[in-house]
């Protein structure tokens, strides 16, 4: 393509974007309601649409091309993440079962919440909401308390075997669940913990202590210490430099870290299912319960996830700048 | 509560008599307390208890240890089929999941680190996979991917790519690589923000020097951007790896270990159905070990290469 005419770029780019434009349409028609739009013509039709946009809008203004390009794909990425979760946890939790009957429906022919009351109505499925709720807080708190003592030690102060303490979060943070669990069960049953709230609770702090201790390291590590040495100057003890220096300067972090244990928590499938005999059901595992491939009922199951993913979905949005920064510095768990 | 803070009061007052080192032994060890008793009850003990697991029978009760038998269990993993199959299928699981997870995870960043309107809602979305719950994630794509009322073989159908609804979840090693679709959809994202996040530290002069020069997109992506994210992508693999050798929830609950007997377990799956299905805690222990020692090795290769590299 000749750069130097604007006049032909121009023509380019529009022809692309709408060869793109067209095909998208034509293809979602055919998906609603097919109508004999074969496939490999979408396909050539929005690649050779985006190499034209691409080489006329680049041409233009410097970037240009690549900044729409990337919108468009960008486009396809929402697509892939947001189309399973919304048609079939959204949408699908106000279906009614009959209506599935008829074939799968995008839109609910007949929107309904009457799989909620019918969840309501299962013993172990609300239940185990209000236990997953109670523990993965409790745990979340308890955590992020001790987590703030153990790495703010490991992090400013120096004693014997630092560095001994530190690598021992580190294979902690990473030890496989079933690598302590046998173990874990064994001292449950002999403290009897087993399958009781508390023990469940006691569990899940098993579980989030390392992580949230380990996030936590980083981030007191990243506080200034001349900060501290201030206060400590002025007469502070090192509880009261925490407490009035150091944690005040770093809430948004310890807020993260609290929400990366709630949510390991409230995510478990493995500890909540093994320390659970019959009297202390928890939400992961009575999801798996309603999962049965053949007599499941979709609404119910897609109301319940949708139940399941509200709490730590609302959390994400609403916190996404720090949990970006948290993610990206490889809090993985 | 309030007790123990008071007494934490107190003692400070009397810590802050000793020299500076010793005041700060002294704090580390009132601050490490509780997290070393948690350690050393919930962590430690069930380790060691572990290894003396591998090397017992079985015992009377469940997670008692039973008699002596020396390496036997052990020894049971070199002429174990099943183990190798789980191991050989651990690799059917990890390979794809790396390194399409990583290579989609980096195109995904390329693309959000260019600026056009909506960019935001797009990055907000990538926190979708990664907070849903994996049993959600698995209930979803049940029902997403079922051959008679699911969407997606619909939309297959209607768009004329296949002429009836594929079954997704029923074959040999089908279903298995569906699984590690399902897992990449779920950990792409999280693999995406961690290079967005280095892509931001990119410095900028060094991209318009280049530009300057007049290199080329792909040549400035090959030579300043690539090398540039080089750790990051090291770090990504190995954090991939780590998590998809622990998947666990996904086969649970989706195929529980099918179709046909073992055509899904990975070892870590195998784990837990030798200890807690088949209560053979001896033979259990011996594999939980060998999963752990993996994960510790590469985990202990990821923060060496990694703490100076991003966190810095």
């Amino acid at each position: 393509m000749n750069a130097s005419d604007p006049r032909l770029a121009r023509a380019a780019a529009v022809a692309g974007g709408g060869l793109v434009l067209a095909a998208a349409l034509l293809e979602l028609l055919q998906i609603a309601r097919p109508f004999g739009f074969p496939f490999w013509a979408w396909a050539v039709a929005t690649l050779a649409g985006l190499a034209l946009l691409w080489q006329g809008l680049n041409a233009l203004r410097q970037d240009l091309g690549a900044r729409v390009v990337a919108w468009i794909l960008a486009i396809g990425v929402l697509v892939v993440i947001v189309v399973p979760f919304g048609f079939v946890v959204v949408l699908g939790a106000f279906q009614r079962r009959v209506d599935l009957l008829t074939g799968p429906h995008v839109i609910p022919p007949s929107p309904t919440t009457v799989a909620f009351d019918q969840l309501m109505r299962i013993p172990y499925f609300e239940e185990g909401l209000r236990n997953s709720l109670l523990v993965s807080t409790t745990a979340a708190i308890v955590t992020t308390l001790l987590g703030t003592l153990g790495a703010y030690a490991i992090a400013r102060l120096r004693f014997p075997a630092r560095s001994a303490t530190y690598t021992a979060v580190m294979i902690a943070y990473m030890l496989p669940g079933v690598a302590i669990l046998v173990p874990l069960v064994a001292i449950f049953k002999g403290l009897h913990l087993i399958d009781t709230l508390p023990g469940m609770a006691i569990g899940h702090i098993a579980l989030t202590v390392p992580l949230v201790t380990w996030i936590l390291i980083g981030t007191f590590e990243g506080v200034e210490p001349e900060l501290e040495h201030a206060a400590r100057i002025d007469g502070a003890s090192r509880l009261q430099a925490l407490r009035r220096v150091v944690l005040p300067v770093t809430v948004p972090s310890v807020v993260t870290a609290a929400v990366f244990g709630f949510v390991l928590s409230w995510n478990d499938l493995l500890v909540s299912k093994v320390l659970y005999v019959g009297s202390t059901p928890m939400l992961a595992p009575a999801i798996v319960n309603l999962m049965d491939p053949i007599n499941r009922i979709e609404p119910q199951l897609s109301m319940a996830g949708l139940i399941a993913s509200l709490p730590v979905l609302t959390i994400a949005l609403l916190m996404q700048r720090y949990l970006i920064r948290g993610l990206g510095e490889g809090a993985v768990k | 509560m309030a007790s123990g803070v008071a007494t934490a009061r107190t003692m400070g007052n009397r810590f802050s008599r000793l020299s500076i080192r010793r005041e700060s032994q002294a704090y580390a060890l009132l601050f490490l307390v509780p997290t070393t008793l948690l350690f050393v009850g919930l962590v430690g003990y069930p380790v060691l208890y572990s290894l003396l697991l591998t090397v017992s029978g079985r015992g009377a009760a469940p997670g008692q240890l039973g008699a002596f038998v020396g390496l036997a269990n052990w020894a049971r993993i070199a002429s174990d089929p099943i183990f190798s199959q789980a191991v050989v299928q651990t690799l059917m699981y990890v390979i794809p999941a790396a390194v399409l997870g990583v290579l989609v995870g980096l195109g995904v960043a390329l693309v959000l680190n260019e600026r056009f309107p909506g960019r935001r809602i797009v990055r907000a979305a990538l926190l979708i996979p990664w907070a849903l719950p994996p049993v959600v994630v698995a209930a979803m794509f049940q029902w997403f991917l079922d051959s008679r009322r699911g969407l997606l073989g619909q939309w297959l159908v209607n768009a004329g790519l296949v002429d009836q609804s594929p079954i997704f979840l029923g074959g040999v090693p089908g279903t298995l690589y569906m699984l590690t679709a399902i897992h990449i959809w779920k950990t792409m994202p999280l693999l995406a923000l961690m290079f967005l996040v280095a892509l931001q530290y990119l410095p900028n002069e060094t991209i318009q020097a280049a530009r300057i020069d007049g290199a080329s997109r792909w040549r400035r992506f090959r030579y300043v951007v690539l090398p540039f994210l080089r750790p990051t992508i090291v770090a990504a693999i190995i954090i991939q790896v780590l998590i998809t050798v622990q998947l666990f929830d996904l086969i649970f609950a989706l195929t529980g270990g099918g179709p046909g007997r073992y055509s899904t377990y990975n070892v870590y799956f195998y784990t837990f159905k030798t200890t807690f299905e088949q209560t053979d805690f001896g033979y259990g222990a011996v594999l939980a070990y060998i999963v752990t020692g993996f994960v510790v090795v590469l985990a202990l290769l990821l923060t060496r290469g990694r703490a100076r590299s991003i966190l810095s």
